[in-house]
């Protein structure tokens, strides 16, 4: 780590990325796509989508008036007496969209690094659909008023220093937003794709479920991505009495860690992150809590492939 | 059960503070949280609830501060309250004279001795108080009492002397009082002389109270008169040195007078921190002279000093000795030395001489039985009935001297002496070696000097002749030979002694069995108890001694540089305040108090221990 770089900082996430042992393990990765994908043609298979040349059989169909001699099946057609055509899976590009939280409530508790650890798992995903040569964009989704912050839509791996540069620079605004944040972004996606949210949700629930059902309407797959953070998980790690305060609706609540209390806290941390796999399964979003303490490899490279988000 | 030091429990106030600072740091604690939905769950009035719940760390902090306010209260046992508080206390005031140095309209020792009052004053009424003057010798005016009326009337009466300052020692003394009991005493100073003067271990136990600031002073800084041993008043030469001790041009009229006529009168300019030497003569006789200065600086002691010219005399002396040439040498000298002459007689025509009629008999290789009168023996011959003879000695050098005596005060280097023959002799019970020398068997004598029975006896064992006492390279061998004539035969015991102030003159030839009156410069006279042998010489001036008709005259000068320079900045930082007083028996009980504070380091390393685990 450069000197002067606090290893909680996204700079520091985005030198980890970029190891030399980082990305070799995420080149052999890939997204798991299911059902996003573009018109232009590129690397990610396609079920159930057909296209007259490719790499795996699909399907045969019987010849029509109209299709091309040149995919006439004639092994078939001396087989079976039939003039049948071959179809090929369709490989096509994948739109990825990373939108990444940047209200105030990503970058506490500090000690968790929340932000930081979001953002190197940005890059890290980026990397791997990029790989693919997928479109990839990340997204710092801040408040309405202050816009998202995009970075350029890069299909190949040369240009992955663009990502990397737009993410070392990325800092967390104030206040909250990001529910309206991602629904103002999302009217200017031109098309369905994967949609990647990384995100603490904390706010009311029913926006976030809003948020997620007009995000599916519009035939994008989501995944949404909850970064999770040993304090964050326990606070009596913080502190045991303390006037607590949301560092985005600036309101305050004098609060002491008995363990009963602590035992309130976390089971409404229990709800919240319920909830929000329920709203998932609602929308057929992908669903994961990510340990920060478990740390960024261990997410990309074991918890991620098992909750079916890489391959 | 009570508590020596009851004020200490205002203390207790403290614990209020320590509960607000509590309250203070739990509201004060901020802690950022991504958002409150996750607390939402958190029963309101819990999160609400400011009323003061102390957990185990608190308790710690104010056990350990009710410990150390105990510790500092000086709880004691059952005993009851015991006698009431109360200190020693020690004041030291300088009375030296640069203490008589005027500051406006008022000297430094009149602000000493207010200051020492108000110290005074602010005593308790059970506190005893100790008062000692510092200056040449500490001198204990009070001891320790609690008639504080007695020590402010001491205190009054005090008055500076003309002496040099010697503060160690009175710190000294007054330390020695103070560590009879020194949790209870204390040591304040007054004086004119800055902290760097006192020891490095003593500025921790005194409070020093410095006045003084001006540096205006004029000295007469030294008075020599020289006068050979055998040269008359008319060849006397004074010389004065005056030193200017301020920071600025000083201007004055030096007066030098003999018995009171005056002698010279010099007008005078020096620069700052300078000096000049006004050299005087054309004295018309013998008698007291005085030098004073005419100006108006801070401090008048050392204006005036005071010296002496002897009287002219003939010494007449009777050399025994056969035809020789050192008879001859000696016979040279006295015809250079005009005050000096010398009948040389032959050894077989000694008994016919009437040897009382002279100063002093010079016996030169001859020792007949004593004389009437003093007596030098120069080179007694081998068994002579007087100094029996042990051995003989050549070639042998001075290996040490007595610097002490008069005959060789001031003389040096003599090893350079080589001395060709020496009769190593018996050193007589009583006799002071003047020269000595060393060989394989021992230490010698080469000359000594004794004084019985009112007279005088010196011996010279070297042979004195074979050392040629008129030649060039002996110049120091001749004054030697000069000094001892002149020891031998002495002055009229009338000459004053000059010495300077704190130092104690002794007083010879009076009658031991007589009170002695001693009139000082203050024309204050005093009679001291018969036996009485030396007085102390605090005033400048001059000091008339007597007993029966028995007269003698010390003169005493202020020649002290450290003294006469009186800007030395004493005033530069303020005491510490007075120490609070103690009860006695909470002193004798005190291990309760002591216990305490363990108990408070016990406790704080309890709770460094809890928070380095918390941590």
């Amino acid at each position: 780590m450069p000197p002067g770089v606090s290893e909680n900082s996204p700079a520091a996430a985005v030198d980890r990325i970029l190891a030399p042992s980082s990305l070799a393990h995420l080149g052999r990765l890939r997204l798991n796509v299911r059902r996003a994908f573009g018109a232009r043609p590129g690397n990610t298979p396609v079920r159930n989508l057909v296209q007259p040349t490719g790499l795996e059989l699909e399907r045969h169909k019987a010849y029509d008036q109209g299709d091309e001699l040149r995919f006439l099946d004639w092994n078939a057609y001396a087989r079976l007496d039939q003039l049948l055509v071959r179809q090929f899976r369709a490989e096509r590009e994948t739109p990825v969209h990373i939108l990444l939280d940047g209200s105030a409530s990503m970058d506490v508790p500090e000690r968790d690094g929340k932000f930081a650890f979001a953002v190197g798992l940005a890059l890290a995903l980026a990397y791997v659909g990029v790989r693919h040569h997928n479109p990839v964009r990340i997204a710092l989704i801040r408040s309405r008023a202050a816009g998202a912050l995009a970075s350029p839509t890069v299909r190949f791996p040369a240009r992955m220093p663009l990502l990397a540069e737009f993410c070392a620079r990325l800092r967390c605004g104030e206040g909250g937003g990001f529910d309206e944040g991602v629904a103002e972004y999302s009217q200017s996606l031109p098309q369905a794709g994967f949609v990647v949210l990384l995100s603490d949700f904390l706010a009311e629930p029913a926006d976030t479920r809003v948020l997620l059902h007009r995000l599916a309407s519009r035939d994008h797959e989501i995944a949404v991505l909850r970064p999770l953070g040993a304090a964050e998980r326990d606070p009596s790690l913080l502190f045991q009495r303390a006037r607590v305060r949301d560092v985005e609706t600036g309101g305050e609540k004098v609060v002491r860690l008995t363990p009963h209390n602590l035992g309130l806290y976390r089971r409404a941390l229990e709800e919240h992150l319920t909830g929000l796999e329920r709203d998932c399964l609602d929308n057929e979003a992908l669903f994961g809590v990510c340990d920060i303490a478990a740390g960024l490899e261990n997410c990309l490279f074991a918890y991620l492939p098992r909750i079916g988000l890489l391959r | 059960m009570g508590f020596a030091n009851p004020l200490a429990l205002l203390f207790s106030a403290l614990l209020g503070v320590l509960v607000l600072l509590y309250l203070w740091d739990r509201q004060r604690q901020h802690v950022d949280v991504p958002s409150l939905l996750l607390w939402r769950l958190v029963p309101q009035e819990v999160m609400q609830r400011r009323r003061f719940r102390p957990d185990w760390l608190f308790a710690l902090q104010a056990l350990l501060l009710l410990a150390l306010i105990g510790g500092l209260a000086r709880p004691y046992g059952s005993g009851g309250p015991g006698d009431a508080p109360f200190r020693r206390r020690i004041l030291v005031v300088d009375t030296s004279a640069s203490m008589q140095s005027r500051e406006g309209s008022r000297t430094r020792f009149d602000e000493a001795r207010e200051l020492a009052l108000e110290q005074l004053g602010q005593m308790g009424a059970e506190d005893e108080v100790m008062i000692v003057a510092a200056a040449a010798r500490p001198r204990v005016v009070l001891e320790f009492s609690r008639d504080h009326a007695a020590a402010r009337d001491a205190l009054r009466q005090l008055e500076p002397l003309d002496t040099p300052t010697n503060l160690s020692t009175a710190i000294a003394l007054a330390r020695r009082a103070r560590d009879a009991d020194p949790e209870r005493s204390d040591i304040s100073l007054f004086t004119d002389l800055p902290e760097t003067t006192l020891e490095p271990e003593d500025r921790s136990l005194v409070r020093r109270f410095g006045v003084g600031e001006t540096s205006d002073n004029v000295a007469i800084s030294s008075l020599q008169i020289f006068q050979g041993a055998f040269e008359d008043p008319g060849r006397a030469r004074a010389y004065v040195l005056v030193t200017n001790y301020s920071y600025g041009e000083a201007h004055g009229v030096l007066t030098v007078a003999l018995n009171g006529d005056q002698v010279s009168r010099t007008g005078f300019t020096i620069p700052g921190r300078g000096n000049r030497t006004v050299a005087v003569q054309g004295f018309s006789g013998a008698g007291l002279v005085t030098a004073h200065l005419d100006g108006s600086d801070a401090l008048s002691a050392d204006n005036r000093a005071y010296g002496w010219i002897r009287a002219g005399r003939e010494w007449r002396f009777l050399l025994v000795s056969p035809p020789s040439p050192l008879a001859e040498e000696i016979a040279a000298i006295a015809r250079v030395v005009p005050e000096i002459s010398v009948e040389v007689v032959a050894p077989d025509r000694y008994a016919g001489v009437d040897a009382a009629s002279y100063d002093a008999v010079l016996f030169h290789r001859v020792a007949p039985p004593a004389p009437p009168r003093n007596a030098l023996y120069l080179y007694p011959p081998v068994g002579n009935a007087l100094f029996p003879v042990l051995g003989q000695a050549r070639d042998v050098e001075v290996m040490d001297w007595n610097e002490a005596h008069g005959s060789l005060r001031g003389l040096r280097p003599l090893p350079a002496w080589p001395l060709t023959a020496a009769n190593i002799l018996r050193l007589p019970p009583g006799a002071q070696p003047l020269l000595w020398s060393r060989n394989e068997t021992g230490e010698f004598p080469l000359a000594f000097a004794e004084e019985a029975e009112g007279r005088r006896r010196a011996v010279i064992a070297f042979d004195l002749e074979a050392e040629r006492l008129l030649s060039n390279d002996n110049v120091s061998l001749l004054v030697f030979f000069l000094n001892l004539l002149d020891w031998l035969a002495p002055q009229d015991g009338d000459a004053p002694q000059v010495v300077d102030t704190g130092e104690v003159a002794p007083l010879e030839g009076l009658p031991p069995s007589l009170p002695v009156r001693v009139e000082d410069p203050h024309a204050q006279a005093r009679t001291w108890p018969p036996g009485t042998s030396e007085i102390e010489a605090d005033l400048a001036g001059l000091y008339r001694v007597s007993a029966d008709g028995t007269r003698r005259t010390v003169l005493a000068n202020l020649f002290d540089t450290a003294e006469s320079d009186i800007g030395r900045g004493a005033r530069d930082q303020p005491p510490p305040p007075m120490p609070e007083a103690t009860s006695r028996d909470a002193e004798r009980r005190e291990s309760f108090g002591w216990w305490l504070y363990a108990l408070a380091a016990a406790l704080m390393f309890s709770e460094w221990f809890a928070w380095r685990r918390s941590a």
